[in-house]
């Protein structure tokens, strides 16, 4: 099983995802930027989080210029899977392989801080058996979730949200919205179900010790499907 | 600017004028920042000894070893100057300056805390612009480079209106076999710039940061770095390989003082001497002059020392990540320092004369006026439980949220507890935990230099005390005002024996800090000056992960003990100092026996498995640690105080406010409580004071009862009253 692991200039997350990975005996590689024909040989991708080419011009923008990112549609297209985590889930919709934006915080802060998700859709194998309600990091500067209301319409007509922020209780409140992301979305994944982007961050959340392992279930899912 | 007995030293032994180059280069080599001329002479009170202690004070990071071969490197460094004239890219170089540092020797970043000092947040919208952009640049700058910001402190008092404190700490890990040190040793070999071109910026800035600032620092802004976190984090990268591949012979970072500095630290710690080529040198203006080369402050560049076996595979390494980089010279043996541009010497100086050759300036003590004060009187107050919420909501005391929830915590995956509590704890990946603490307590060492600071000492040891962390050794980043002022210099030398004392006592060696003295100006011709404030930044090691002490009440029904005795000095307390403005008195002393006995106390309860949650009592006093333990959990506590012998003897304002230090607060269960009680009877002064219960409410006798919502309500908002619309 081969999963690869995107480490672009200031990538700053792939360590530990691969180590959430080798928590559980498979062996992520890091795919560089100009490694687009190392793709092929890959049974699922993670486009790990932290500050692409610094976040300059916007987040993900550069990112999605590169070599490797314009592999991905045909990756998306062969059925294989793709997680975007935080500036990954940003790669993913300017890369438009996810719809819609993410845009500045409402606070015009960065936000670190633990929160609450649940799981809206249900057709991806990717969001199987997950805790009812997920405790997990958030850390990021543009997170706020935007598109327009048709856009909107259809993310949620094609059962396309991933995940919602929520209260303790499971409940979809405004004050359980970090940063002000429309309908709570805190993540997406795509009609087919092998696209998930996501902007807290799982691999967080992987290991008691760091408060919650309730993450870990994903990466789980993953290499499950990859076995079948 | 040089002093005419610095010029005359150099004329001395040069036998001839220096020309400009070189003058550029002392200016900024014996300046106090790079020289530490009037601090050194004081460095021998310090305790700087244990096994573990692999690499001491002298180079970018101290360097301890935990036991098994994995060391931990420590670093913590001031970019004051530079914060106050222009907070975002002041701070965030700040940040990157320290995260190189420890780089130096090969270790890779693991964790930041901070320490930062504004002016009042209430009256100053200068403080909250600072504030704002300080936590912005660090915030920035640490979150992109991916290391997690999991601790410090922030302090606001008039005192810091015109010379804010930005502190930045940075801890790594390297293995003992991969350490690379800040020296050349090797003639022959090469030396390597790599990372960021040089530009003009940071010119003279270490010279900028040895004087006062006055209110036309504005004209400086030249001095102050600008920085590039993507250029960082690729540094890192790629420093961390050369490391792996043991591809390097000696590593420095830029900073102070630029490639001078650089160069000849490494060449004189060598016992050699080097040859550079400044048109070697990547340039990002081209109207730079020779001499702005070598003193340029650029960020993100490092000089690797690279035996000419290497030099290829480091050459490709560099190559394939794309970075710019120059073989700009080598290391001679001829103990001179001398640089050329297109064949032209630029300078030729002996590295022990740039490095170590500064006469010690005179520097003269005079304890301050303002210490005649006489003892606070507490002013009449009508309602205690008004003044607890007041002192609750002040900015030194409440949540610091919203400052720590912009630092991205929990990147590398190995942050246990974050930001928040007594100390910060991470889990390295051999399984061990360390436990940080960065603290100070500026109004205690304003009143008294010597016991204040070996108080804060004292505090930052609590803090990891109260984690279940055996401390091992800290750095220390010392802030003061003019040394040229007899009564400035003065707190900094009374600090210094403080801190020294404490090391000593405790068995806990320094490893590493920094000197920040002119932390004073003159605004409007009124002499404004930072309160003494010498930042501890503690590491503690936690053996058995089960050990870990949590800081908030855990179950209802358990038995709430206070260790430690309240002497009910508010002299330089919050209470005092918040709610009604008064600043003065004497403090508590440093008492080595009581602190000694309650550490223990608190250690062999851990051991025992008796403590549910320990807290130390430190700023705000015993009020605001009980409320700080219910918070969390919202279990309330309810006080049963008639047994207490110092409630008894005390007004209630005195017991529930006072900052006496070598205090803790600690959950036992019911069932423990016998045995714990014998455990340290008769070994420490300790007094049950009640117990947890269910309903969310503080409740003291019959006389106060505070409702856990109402208290958290003012303590949420202490900062973002004055930061949020």
């Amino acid at each position: 099983m081969r999963i690869g692991v995107t480490k672009f200039p200031g990538t700053n997350n792939e360590q530990d995802v691969i180590r959430a990975l080798n928590s559980l005996n498979v062996k992520g590689e890091l795919i560089y930027p100009w490694e687009n024909k190392k793709l092929e040989d890959l049974n699922a991708l993670v486009i790990a989080g932290g500050f692409s080419y610094g976040d300059y011009l916007r987040p993900g923008g550069i990112a999605a210029q590169s070599p490797v990112a314009e592999k991905l549609i045909d990756f998306e297209e062969s059925g294989k899977f793709i997680i975007g985590i935080c500036n990954g889930f940003q790669i993913l919709c300017e890369t438009k392989i996810l719809p819609g934006v993410l845009t500045t915080n409402l606070s015009t802060k960065f936000i670190c801080k633990w929160i609450n998700i649940k799981t809206e859709s249900t057709h991806s194998p990717l969001l199987q058996n997950l805790a009812p309600i997920i405790r997990i990091p958030i850390a990021h500067y543009e997170g706020r979730y935007y598109d327009d209301s048709n856009g909107i319409k259809k993310i949620i007509s094609d059962d396309s949200v991933a995940f919602c922020y929520c209260d303790e209780y499971g409940e979809i409140t405004q004050e359980s919205n970090p940063n002000g992301s429309l309908e709570n979305i805190a993540g997406l994944v795509n009609a087919k179900g092998n696209i998930l982007g996501m902007m807290p961050h799982p691999e967080r959340a992987s290991f008691s010790y760091l408060g919650s392992n309730l993450g870990r279930q994903i990466f789980v899912n993953l290499i499950e499907e990859i076995k079948c | 600017m040089l002093t005419t007995e610095e010029y005359s030293k150099i004329l001395d032994v040069l036998e001839r004028e220096p020309n400009k180059g070189e003058v550029a280069v002392f200016e900024a080599m014996w300046s106090e920042h790079c020289s530490y001329k009037s601090s050194k002479r004081w460095f021998h009170l310090f305790n700087v000894k244990a096994p573990y202690i692999e690499l001491g004070i002298g180079e970018g990071a101290g360097l301890i070893n935990l036991g098994d071969d994995l060391l931990v490197g420590l670093g913590l460094e001031s970019h004051n100057h530079p914060s106050a004239i222009s907070p975002y890219d002041g701070a965030a170089t700040g940040v990157g300056g320290i995260i190189r540092d420890i780089l130096s020797q090969g270790c890779k970043p693991i964790a930041i805390l901070d320490a930062i000092r504004f002016g009042n947040l209430e009256e100053s919208q200068h403080s909250q612009y600072l504030l704002e952009n300080v936590v912005r640049g660090i915030s920035f700058y640490g979150n992109c480079c991916g290391i997690p910001t999991v601790g410090g402190e922030v302090e606001f008092a008039p005192q810091f209106e015109h010379n804010c404190l930005v502190n930045a700490m940075c801890v790594g890990v390297v293995q003992k076999n991969k350490v690379v040190r800040s020296m050349a040793t090797k003639p022959g070999s090469f030396l390597v710039l790599y990372g960021a071109r040089t530009g003009k910026d940071g010119i003279h800035g270490v010279s900028f940061a040895s004087k006062d600032l006055s209110d036309k620092s504005d004209r400086d802004r030249p001095a102050v770095q600008i920085g590039d976190p993507l250029m960082e984090k690729i540094l890192i990268d790629v420093t961390l390989e050369l490391v792996e591949k043991e591809l390097l012979d000696g590593l420095q970072d830029l900073g102070g003082g630029g490639l001078s500095c650089a160069v000849s630290e490494m060449a004189h710690k060598g016992n050699t001497g080097a040859i550079i080529r400044l048109e070697d040198i990547h340039l990002r203006e081209d109207d730079m002059e020779p001499w702005e080369i070598l003193v340029s402050e650029s960020q993100e560049r490092m000089l690797a020392v690279v035996e000419s076996d290497k030099l290829d595979e480091v050459v490709s390494i560099l190559n394939r990540q794309d970075l710019t980089y120059g073989v700009i010279g080598e290391v001679t043996d001829n103990t001179h320092c001398i640089a050329y541009f297109r064949g032209e010497k630029i300078i030729d100086l002996p590295v022990e004369l740039i490095v170590d050759g500064f006469p010690e300036p005179e520097r003269i003590t005079e304890k301050p006026d303002y210490l005649k004060e006489e003892d606070s009187i507490v002013p009449n107050f009508e309602d205690l439980n008004q003044e607890i919420i007041k002192l609750l909501s002040s900015p030194n005391i409440g949540s610091k949220a919203w400052v720590y929830q912009q630092y991205d915590q929990h990147v590398q995956t190995q942050t246990v507890v974050p930001a928040g509590s007594d100390s910060a704890v991470l889990r390295l990946d051999n399984g061990k935990h360390i436990a940080l603490s960065l603290d100070c307590n500026s109004f205690m060492v304003y009143l008294d230099p010597y016991n204040g600071t070996a108080n804060s000492a004292a505090e930052a040891m609590r803090n990891l005390i109260a984690t279940g962390a055996k401390p091992v050794a800290f750095v220390d980043c010392l802030n003061f005002g003019n040394p040229e002022h007899p009564d400035s210099y003065w707190q900094f030398v009374e600090s210094i024996k403080g801190l020294g004392q404490f090391s000593h006592d405790f068995g806990i060696p320094v490893v590493g800090g920094n000197v920040s003295l002119y932390n004073e100006s003159y605004i409007n011709g009124k002499r404004e000056r930072i309160n003494p404030s010498p930042t501890i930044g503690m590491i503690g090691i936690i053996e058995n992960p089960e050990k870990l002490i949590k800081n908030s009440f855990q179950e209802k029904g358990t038995f709430v003990v206070n260790i430690g005795e309240c002497d009910g000095n508010l002299n330089g307390s919050e209470f005092l100092r918040n709610n009604f403005g008064i600043l003065q008195g004497k403090i508590s002393h440093y008492d080595r026996q009581k602190e000694e006995s309650s550490r223990k106390a608190i250690e062999s309860l851990n051991q025992a498995g008796y403590l549910k949650s320990c807290h130390d009592i430190s700023n705000g006093g015993l009020i605001t640690v009980l409320a700080e333990m219910t918070f969390e959990n919202e279990i309330g506590v309810k006080l049963d105080l008639l047994e207490t012998d110092s409630f008894n003897k005390l007004k209630p304002e005195e017991f529930l406010f006072a900052e006496t230090p070598s205090r803790y607060v600690v959950e036992i269960h019911s069932e423990h409580i016998e045995s714990a009680i014998k455990m340290i009877e008769g070994n420490v002064s300790f007094s049950i004071i009640g117990k947890t219960v269910a309903e969310p409410k503080i409740e003291i006798e019959n006389f106060l009862i505070l409702e856990i919502k109402q208290l958290k309500n003012a303590w949420d908002k202490a900062i973002p009253q004055y930061m949020e619309d």
